[in-house]
């Protein structure tokens, strides 16, 4: 059995600094890897990045994590990502890694994703060129994610993205911001990837769990929704 | 000030908060629920820590100097998981 712990939006900085760790310290005992589902920084500055390194690095599990939009707020996001890294987090973004679960090899593909809403009810690249360019880059991210799921090589795949992939995780949150919320791009992309298991953060009001139309579990990760330190998946 | 006048003025204070808890350089945040009820104003949320709750209740009270502001912004459990979700 493989248990996959995973918490999005935890919105580091200096005056959440050791929150979680009681709760990451025996994180061993209880999943085999722990996924960051983005959003792990306020504003996404250097200085907010040591702190969710130091609150999450160093624990005795693989830590797989990909960036959310307010990871991207400073346009340093290169810098979060080395700040990560430099603390042995894995920081993903159209590319996936393999992690070794007690002999079982489980592969982890990761991209931020992006908006646009869902489908019939969707944005569409017409028009102004702002909003042509707010489609086309979640296009990119849904086709780097599928191609991303497509190249791991494991029975196992998780597809661990920012925004979420289906509207039943958004219920809770207003209709109207469903467009900004996430994208049926990203559900095609996990089922067309071949995804065992989809989890996602972003969406604060939104509910727990959903399923994409070719019938992949959703997990919406979001701090405020799980209520706890993370959630634990066995598959 | 007429009751249309006023009215559509607090609309726009509204939104203004709601932008300036967004855009804030201390505060990024998007899930605040501003209401009133009777005149007072009610702010609801979920945060990470007892300083962010102070500092969006200090937003809220700077974009309504005259009003009553109640705070029930409660700060997000971190406990362990009771128990794993069988997803297989």
């Amino acid at each position: 059995m493989t248990r996959i712990a995973a918490v999005g939006d935890v919105h580091m900085d200096f005056d959440v600094l050791g929150r979680f760790r009681p709760a990451l310290e025996n994180l061993h005992e209880h999943a085999d890897m722990l996924l960051l589902a983005g959003d792990l920084t306020r504003h996404g500055t250097a200085q907010e990045a040591r702190c969710v390194a130091e609150e999450f690095g160093g624990l005795r599990v693989p830590v797989i994590a990909i960036l959310g939009n307010h990871d991207y707020h400073s346009d340093h996001e290169v810098t979060v990502t080395r700040i990560l890294c430099e603390a042995g987090i894995h920081v993903l973004e159209g590319d996936a890694t393999v992690v070794d679960c007690q002999g079982v090899p489980v592969g982890i593909a990761g991209a931020k994703g992006f908006g646009g809403g869902f489908a019939g009810r969707c944005a569409s690249a017409f028009g102004e060129p702002q909003m042509k360019a707010f489609v086309e880059h979640t296009e990119a991210s849904a086709e780097r994610l599928s191609r991303a799921l497509k190249e791991v090589d494991t029975e196992c795949k998780i597809a661990l993205t920012h925004y979420s992939p289906v509207p039943e995780t958004l219920l809770g949150e207003p209709l109207e911001i469903y467009p900004f919320l996430g994208s049926y791009l990203l559900a095609e992309a996990i089922d067309r990837g071949g995804a065992t298991l989809a989890i996602h953060g972003h969406a604060h009001h939104g509910s727990p769990r959903g399923t994409t139309p070719g019938g992949v579990r959703v997990r919406n990760v979001a701090h405020p929704v799980i209520r706890q330190a993370y959630s634990v998946f066995s598959l | 000030m007429n009751m249309h006048d006023e009215s559509k003025h607090d609309e726009y204070a509204e939104a203004e908060l709601q932008r300036c808890l967004a855009e804030g350089e201390d505060l990024s945040e998007q899930g605040i629920d501003v209401t009133r009820h009777n005149g007072i104003v009610v702010v609801r949320g979920e945060v990470e820590s007892a300083a962010r709750r102070d500092a969006i209740m200090r937003c809220v009270s700077d974009n309504f100097p005259d009003k009553e502001v109640r705070c029930e912004i409660v700060l997000i459990p971190v406990g362990t998981p009771a128990e794993a979700e069988d997803v297989s």
